[in-house]
């Protein structure tokens, strides 16, 4: 399963370090370096039924030199052999494995998110199998991630895990260990996974009233944009461009100047906003309140710029970020996952166009109050 | 690249695991048929019940839910009862035991928990045969059993790394061509190279941890590990007419004899059981006079001894033993309680703990019952005699009186008192006297003596013929009158069976030769004895490691007579027990069976595929069932001179290609000089050309292009890759990049303009080597 392309080459790979190709001498004196002193993080420990074995193989030497008995001792001999072609066997699983932690650039607190770890193996003869990888989240537990089949030589394969952020912020998944028993069970090679990732967490969703009947009555209604749009009103003519709609076609203006002219229409009227929320430390007394407020900005501005009212943004004193596309909106999400309280108030931004402003402050009972223009104009 | 879709998954895991458990179990249960012990029944049972299991898989995971849950328990129950009732010998019990928990391990439905317990059975099962049978079958069934739980266990983890879930989960149904299917899909054929590669490292490495672990003999072997076997075939105490000749009809393996001077013995007689009596064992044998050669119970006074060596077998009296000089002996389960002994060899030793008598007056070995596992002796500094000295209970025969019985006044000067002999002649020495003195036998045996004793080489000795001069008279009337055939019509009589044999023209096998010699000898006044044993037998790798395999066809019956040593050439005096081996056709009679024969008794291998195997067998009794620290010097000696004869031949060569090349180098230099040198570079030239063609991915037209990742264009493409990959990201680093996975893992759709694109990367990886 291949992961989407989120961001390709923005998470470096990691690899267990074993052996570098384009350094193959230091490479063999580290190999065998690493095999007194692992690096940290990497580990070779019998299992459960390691244990066994070797108890049984403890039974065996003793049965052996007590009786003499060649066959014992050919027993013996095989089991420690498997033991160690087992070891040697786990450690050539890692070799020329990669691993990164992707997912989409951004969460949002409360709502799943599709992250992958991808696995290449770089081998160019031998699969890998069997290799679960170790996460691990602050606050929340996140499962065991195995490789569904075996790696073969050359491939990636993503495998995929959900992860819910619990709070805005910088989340950082991380890669703990991966470990494998391959290929007999007996031993599990760890390798520490060195592999982390920061996720920016966006605010989540919350429901709110925002009385906009009473807004409206308020704006000076029917005013125009200069913004190109759909509505009725004609804004200029300009010359055809490959591709416009023949629709648009203004025939009789085209027919007087013997060129191909287009309609350009002006933009509908429609109520406007700009959003400031204003982390003063001094209104948000109460984390809960910051953090509530956090939300409701955000849910407001989502809803807003879909309804395609909202002209721009700021968080506290940081600079206003009018709002033509979506990136604009996750600009302003970033800076509402980041925005702390401040001490001292940040002054409030200016926007141009005169929109109505809205801006936040603790209500009562632990509500958030929304003001547009300094007038109450819905809660959370 | 592989298609994903035919990648195992936890089902067909588990319906492998399923069908490999129980092919397993079926191995180490058949391993049970090497011990002819209590077990049999077990094993065949075991065997046809894993079969079933083997043959329909899905039927173990509908086993009801009450035997899963009370299976264990009433395993445990019985074993208690059995271990009740067999108190004295707690490893047949043991083994019954383990073999119900096995069987009741196939016959469940298994999840990798309990996959892992079969194996651990499994073990255990196959470990404790090899133990007590320590035959080559062992091996074949360890050979089969290792790569078997290799891949079991690599199936179980595979399986437990899916989850738990993956874990839990049982197949819901099997269909064997759907599973033969899966497994051909599922197997990447081009892995079975390194799979093999593997085994053989994990082979490797085992005979390295073998051959390096240090032995310790502690000679305080537990005996606990012998488990008794009835005989299945080979010499028992009583040797009825056509008993040997019985054994010669089989040709399974007897004992292989190992020679570690690497001189086998030429003419050999295994002497395993000695015949002191000859009687009528019943009412039937007295009406039918089918007599018995038998050994007497006064013969049998014995030293008992266990865990140690016998101090000596046969004293020094022919000469110097030859230091380091070591036969080593493997007996097949179940052959015989009796040993072969080849007349001189001391220490005895023994590979297992055993214990064994020690019959001294007639210097036979003998264990308390036939071993059901391979049995092992050492004789260090051990010879084939063709004589025994005296035992002391022998003096007996030199003691005064008259030999009324017989009728002679003396024979070879050792007087016989006749009430000793009256009274005594069923007890030691003297049974070695005894012969059917009924009138119709002794007047048959009678006539044939007047027979012998008028012989020409009679007329030489006078009237005082030691016995081995009449011996070679008498062998040599036998075989005038008798021939050797294994069939041979007896007529019908009032005599004893073998003077019926006598007075006919019959053709005879040896043991007719031997009893008729036998009773001639006693009736003469000789003491006289048959001898049970092997001779001669199968002479391999006769220039390298001789070894002799005996197989029960070399089963053979001769004699030996009581009488002074007249040898002018011996330097040791007084009296022994001479072999003379009477069949005809068999050894020259002049010879008396000497181990000086001129001609070889021995067969040659043949190398046909039993003679194979045989090597395969002694390989496996020398370099497993008897590897010590001795063998461990020997070969850790043998490798050293390997390596320096190695050594010394490479430098030698080495030497001899420079003084070559000189020589070569300094002649007059012309073209018919020049010319093979030009030709051999241009050729080397053209390879080298087209090998950088070949990387390059160029192609002849009738040649296709492999679609492998094998595709020297793939290759290159992986190379570069591989490069690009180490460098910092940019727009012509990654649109290079999707070029060259586009070529390494694509259709080959770009494949044609594979050149300029690697071309490009290869200008783009310098530039950014210069920048670095």
């Amino acid at each position: 399963m291949r992961s989407p392309d989120f961001d390709q080459d923005l998470t470096p790979w990691t690899d267990p370090g074993f052996f570098r190709r384009e350094e193959p001498v230091r490479s063999v004196f580290r190999l065998i370096w690493q095999q007194f002193r692992p690096p940290r993080g990497h580990r070779l420990v019998p299992t459960f039924s390691g244990f066994v074995l070797l108890t049984m193989g403890i039974a065996l030497v003793v049965a052996a030199y007590t009786t003499a008995n060649n066959i014992i001792f050919l027993c013996l001999a095989l089991m420690a052999a498997t033991f160690t072609v087992g070891a040697a066997l786990a450690f050539w699983n890692f070799q020329g494995l990669r691993w990164r932690i992707s997912g989409p650039p951004a969460l949002r607190v409360g709502e799943a998110a599709s992250l992958f770890l991808e696995v290449a193996n770089d081998k160019r003869m031998i699969p890998t199998h069997a290799v679960l990888a170790h996460l691990k989240m602050p606050g929340a537990d996140l499962p065991t991630l195995s490789l569904p089949s075996r790696l073969g030589p050359g491939e990636t394969m993503s495998l995929p895990f959900v992860c819910t952020p619990l709070k805005r912020g910088l989340l950082e998944v991380e890669l703990r260990e991966l470990t494998t028993e391959f290929p007999f069970g007996f031993l599990r090679k760890t390798v520490a996974g060195n592999s982390r990732r920061e996720f920016i967490v966006w605010p989540g969703r919350l429901p709110y009233q925002f009385n906009r009947a009473r807004r409206a009555l308020s704006l000076s209604g029917g005013q125009r944009t200069r913004r190109r749009g759909a509505g009725a009103e004609l804004l200029q003519l300009r010359a055809y461009r490959a591709g416009d709609s023949p629709r648009m076609l203004h025939w009789k203006a085209s027919a007087r100047v013997g060129t191909l002219l287009v309609r350009e229409n002006a933009e509908d009227t429609r109520e406007r906003y700009a959003l400031w929320f204003d982390p003063a430390a001094a209104t948000w007394t109460r984390p809960a309140d910051f953090e509530q407020a956090c939300r409701f900005a955000a849910t407001l501005a989502e809803d807003l710029f879909r309804a395609g009212n909202l002209t721009g943004a700021a968080v506290g004193g940081g600079p206003v970020r009018p709002f033509r596309r979506v990136s604009d909106l996750a600009l302003f999400f970033d800076d509402l996952a980041r925005v702390m309280p401040a001490t001292p108030p940040p002054p409030a931004p200016f926007f141009a166009g005169s929109p109505t402003l809205l801006r936040f402050g603790p209500g009562p009972g632990g509500s958030i109050t929304l003001y547009a223009d300094e007038q109450p104009a819905g809660s959370a | 690249m592989s298609n994903p879709q035919v990648r195992p998954d936890s089902g067909f895991l588990a319906q492998f695991a399923g069908v490999n458990g129980s092919l397993i179990a079926f191995i180490c249960v058949a391993a049970l048929f090497h011990l002819q012990a209590q077990v049999l029944l077990h094993a065949l049972v075991g065997s046809l019940l894993v079969l079933v299991a083997l043959a329909f898989p899905q039927l173990p995971w509908r086993t009801p839910t009450a035997l899963q849950t009370w299976g264990g328990g009433l395993v445990l129950g019985l074993a208690f009862f059995d271990f009740l009732l067999n108190g004295s010998n707690l490893l047949p019990p043991m083994l019954r035991m383990v073999v119900h928990l096995l069987l009741l391990r196939v016959w469940q439905p298994r999840r990798p928990r309990e996959d892992l317990q079969l194996l651990l059975l499994c073990v255990v099962v196959l470990l404790i045969s090899g133990v007590l049978s320590l035959s080559l079958g062992f091996a074949f069934h360890l050979i089969l059993f290792c790569p078997l739980v290799m891949a079991q266990l690599v199936a179980i983890n595979l399986r437990s790394a899916l989850g738990r879930e993956a874990r839990e989960t049982l197949p819901s149904h099997f269909s064997w061509p759907h599973f033969t299917a899966r497994l051909r899909s599922s197997l990447d054929w081009r892995m079975l190279p390194l799979v093999g590669v593997v085994f053989l490292m994990t082979a490797g490495m085992a005979f390295l941890v073998f051959t390096l672990l240090p032995r310790v003999n502690f000679d305080s072997n537990f005996s606990f590990l012998h488990m008794p076997a009835g005989s299945l075939s080979g010499f028992t105490e009583e040797v009825r007419y056509g008993s040997v000749s019985k054994i010669m009809e089989s040709d399974s393996i007897a004992f292989v004899a190992d020679f570690s001077d690497k001189k086998p013995p030429q003419n050999p007689y295994w002497r395993m059981i000695v015949l002191d009596r000859y009687h009528y064992p019943d009412k039937e044998a007295v009406a039918e006079k089918l007599g018995a050669f038998k050994l007497s119970e006064t013969a049998k006074s014995v030293q008992v001894r266990e865990n140690a060596q016998l101090d000596s077998i046969g004293l020094d009296v022919f000469g110097p033993l030859k230091p380091g000089n070591m036969w080593h002996i493997y007996l097949t389960p179940g052959n015989s309680r009796y040993l072969p002994f080849p007349g001189r060899g001391k220490p005895l030793t023994f590979s297992n703990s055993f214990k064994y008598f020690y019959h001294n007056p007639v210097n036979v070995i003998a264990l308390d019952s036939p071993s059901s596992s391979v049995m092992g002796l050492q004789y260090s500094n051990a010879a084939i005699v063709d004589r025994f000295f005296w035992s002391p209970d022998d003096h007996q025969l030199e003691e005064g009186g008259k030999v009324k019985k017989v009728g002679q006044n003396v024979f070879e000067g050792f007087p016989v008192n006749p009430s000793d002999l009256e009274k005594n002649l069923k007890k030691y020495p003297f049974s070695t006297l005894e012969y059917p003195d009924d009138p119709a036998s002794e007047n048959i045996l009678k006539r044939i003596l007047a027979e012998i004793a008028a012989r020409p080489e009679m007329a030489q000795a006078g009237s005082d013929p030691h016995s081995t001069l009449w011996a070679q008279a008498a062998v040599a009337y036998l075989h005038e009158k008798h021939t050797y055939s294994l069939g041979s019509v007896i007529p019908k009589g009032d005599a004893d069976l073998l003077c019926r044999w006598l007075d006919s023209d019959q053709p005879g096998h040896c043991e007719l030769f031997a009893g008729a010699f036998t009773l001639l000898a006693r009736r003469q006044g000789y003491p006289c004895r048959m001898i049970g044993g092997y001779q001669g037998g199968v002479l391999s790798d006769a220039d390298t490691n001789p070894y002799i395999s005996v197989r029960n066809r070399h089963a053979h019956a001769w004699c030996e007579i009581f009488g002074k040593n007249t040898d002018p050439k011996s330097t040791v005096g007084g009296f022994f027990w001479f072999r003379v081996d009477p069949t005809g056709g068999r050894v020259a009679p002049t010879e008396l069976a000497s181990d000086s024969a001129t001609t070889s008794s021995l067969e040659t291998s043949q190398n046909t595929f039993s003679d194979r195997f045989d090597g395969l067998r002694v390989m496996w009794y020398r370099y497993i069932v008897n590897f010590d620290n001795v063998s461990r010097e020997s070969m850790a000696k043998t490798a050293k001179e390997r390596w320096t004869n190695l050594s010394n031949s490479f430098q030698a060569w080495l030497v001899s290609f420079k003084d070559s090349l000189l020589d070569w180098v300094r002649r007059p230099w012309d073209l018919s000089k020049v010319g093979p040198l030009g030709g051999l570079a241009a050729l080397l030239s053209v390879f080298l050309i087209l090998m950088r063609f070949w990387r390059r991915g160029w192609r002849p037209s009738f040649w296709p292009k492999p679609e492998s990742r094998h595709d020297p264009i793939r290759r290159h493409a992986s190379r570069l890759l591989a490069e690009l990959r180490e460098l910092p990201s940019d727009p012509t680093r990654d649109q290079l990049t999707e070029v060259m996975q586009e070529l390494r893992f694509g259709d080959g759709s770009l494949s044609p303009r594979a050149q300029s694109f690697f071309g490009e990367a290869r200008h783009y990886l310098r530039q950014a080597r210069r920048r670095k």
